[in-house]
């Protein structure tokens, strides 16, 4: 397996990817944005949405800057379901009049060359590179998936809740998921082991 | 032992000490020195009750709370700079229903070379300008196969995503695998992205 890219150790995830085997990879990748380069310029950005991953998401500006906007996953009706655009509010305030309230309840940052950002997959997010940015915007999206994300249960049915999002993803195939989740688990479990060696203290908060 | 018992006793009886005591109202604390001690343990209480609430807060482990900032008519609520890797340690340890997003300071990030290595579009193009990427441009990519560049190098799919077709707007996302694997290596013999 080649690497494209040197990263930090605890964002390398070359072990966990080789645990899972090509089958599993692919399908791993199927339902997962795992990592992602986002090369951003002046004007651009991407629209308020979620991610259905149940994830923790870590962004690192590697250059430039990038604008973000973050509210809570309970917000959706304050957010018209993603309708919204946080940066240019002002233009849209009659047409999403509850948004002026849910804002003051979401953030904004600025994230700048070198910062990470951390949020959890269920929170909207949108992101927006100012319009007069002297240079584009350079950021890698990384995923962790947490095992207790893994095995987290949903109150009202008590049915775990990765396996119903996979699910989703896939229609029906629920015996294949099943065996797509336990590989999953068993290959978290292994990278999880392999970071508690790591010297870095990130690698323990991770754990 | 037998000096300071001494030292004490004649304190006790200095006339300071005896003229507050005949002069205290019935009830009134009889000794001065028992009477700061307990201002002071009172105080160090109060100090101590303000810290432990304000270091306990969710998420923020210390940290300076969320400000709000006023920017013209739109309200708006900054995240917390976490300083060190102790603060996001703590603010892991949050329940995730009750944990806030936070920022990593980038002095704790400073010595990563990734930050060189790829950090600007000549860096991407010497590392990966000739890798098969599907890449997503647009000035504001509503899916994830909106606007999509198949079959190209992402050296090509930058050039274009640059081209005046755009309006020189754009967002790249450039495939999933980037500090995986070598997606041309990979069995499906495609690039992609998701």
């Amino acid at each position: 397996m080649k690497k494209l890219m040197e990263t930090p150790e605890y964002f390398d995830d070359t072990r966990f990817l080789s645990c899972l085997g090509p089958d599993h990879m692919a399908e791993f990748y199927e339902v997962f944005n795992w990592k992602m380069y986002f090369m951003t310029q002046a004007g651009s950005g991407m629209h308020m949405h979620t991610d259905a991953d149940r994830a923790h998401l870590y962004t690192i500006q590697l250059g430039g800057a990038k604008s973000w906007f973050l509210c809570r996953g309970n917000e959706t009706d304050g957010v018209y379901s993603g309708e919204v655009d946080a940066f240019g509010y002002e233009d849209e305030r009659e047409k999403f009049p509850k948004f002026a309230e849910t804002q003051k309840r979401c953030y904004r940052t600025d994230l700048e060359e070198g910062e990470i950002l951390y949020w959890h997959s269920d929170w909207w997010h949108q992101t927006h590179v100012d319009d007069n940015a002297a240079s584009p915007s350079f950021s890698i999206l990384s995923l962790f998936i947490d095992e207790d994300i893994l095995l987290l249960k949903s109150k009202k049915t008590g049915k775990p809740i990765f396996n119903l999002a996979v699910a989703h993803q896939y229609g029906n195939k629920e015996s294949a998921n099943n065996d797509f989740s336990t590989k999953l688990s068993m290959c978290m479990k292994q990278w999880r082991d392999h970071l508690r060696r790591c010297w870095h203290p990130f690698c323990g908060i991770l754990m | 032992m037998q000096r300071r018992k001494a030292t004490a006793v004649q304190n006790l009886s200095s006339p300071e000490v005896v003229n507050y005591i005949k002069t205290a109202a019935p009830g009134e604390a009889t000794n001065p020195f028992v009477a700061k001690r307990q201002f002071v343990y009172l105080l160090t209480l109060i100090v101590a009750g303000f810290f432990f609430w304000r270091t306990n807060l969710p998420g923020l482990s210390g940290e300076p709370p969320v400000s709000w900032v006023y920017d013209g008519s739109q309200a708006e609520r900054h995240l917390v700079r976490l300083k060190s890797w102790d603060a996001v340690k703590k603010a892991f340890e949050v329940p995730l229903e009750r944990r806030e997003p936070f920022v990593i300071a980038s002095h704790l990030t400073k010595d990563w070379p990734i930050f060189t290595e790829w950090g600007s579009m000549q860096a991407l193009r010497r590392h990966v300008g000739e890798n098969e990427a599907l890449v997503s441009v647009g000035k504001a990519i509503e899916g994830s196969d909106e606007d999509s560049i198949e079959g190209h190098t992402i050296q090509s799919a930058l050039d274009a995503s640059l081209s005046s077709e755009l309006g020189g707007a754009c967002l790249c996302w450039i495939s999933a695998h980037l500090g995986s694997v070598d997606w041309n290596e990979e069995a499906h013999g495609d690039s992609r992205i998701l």
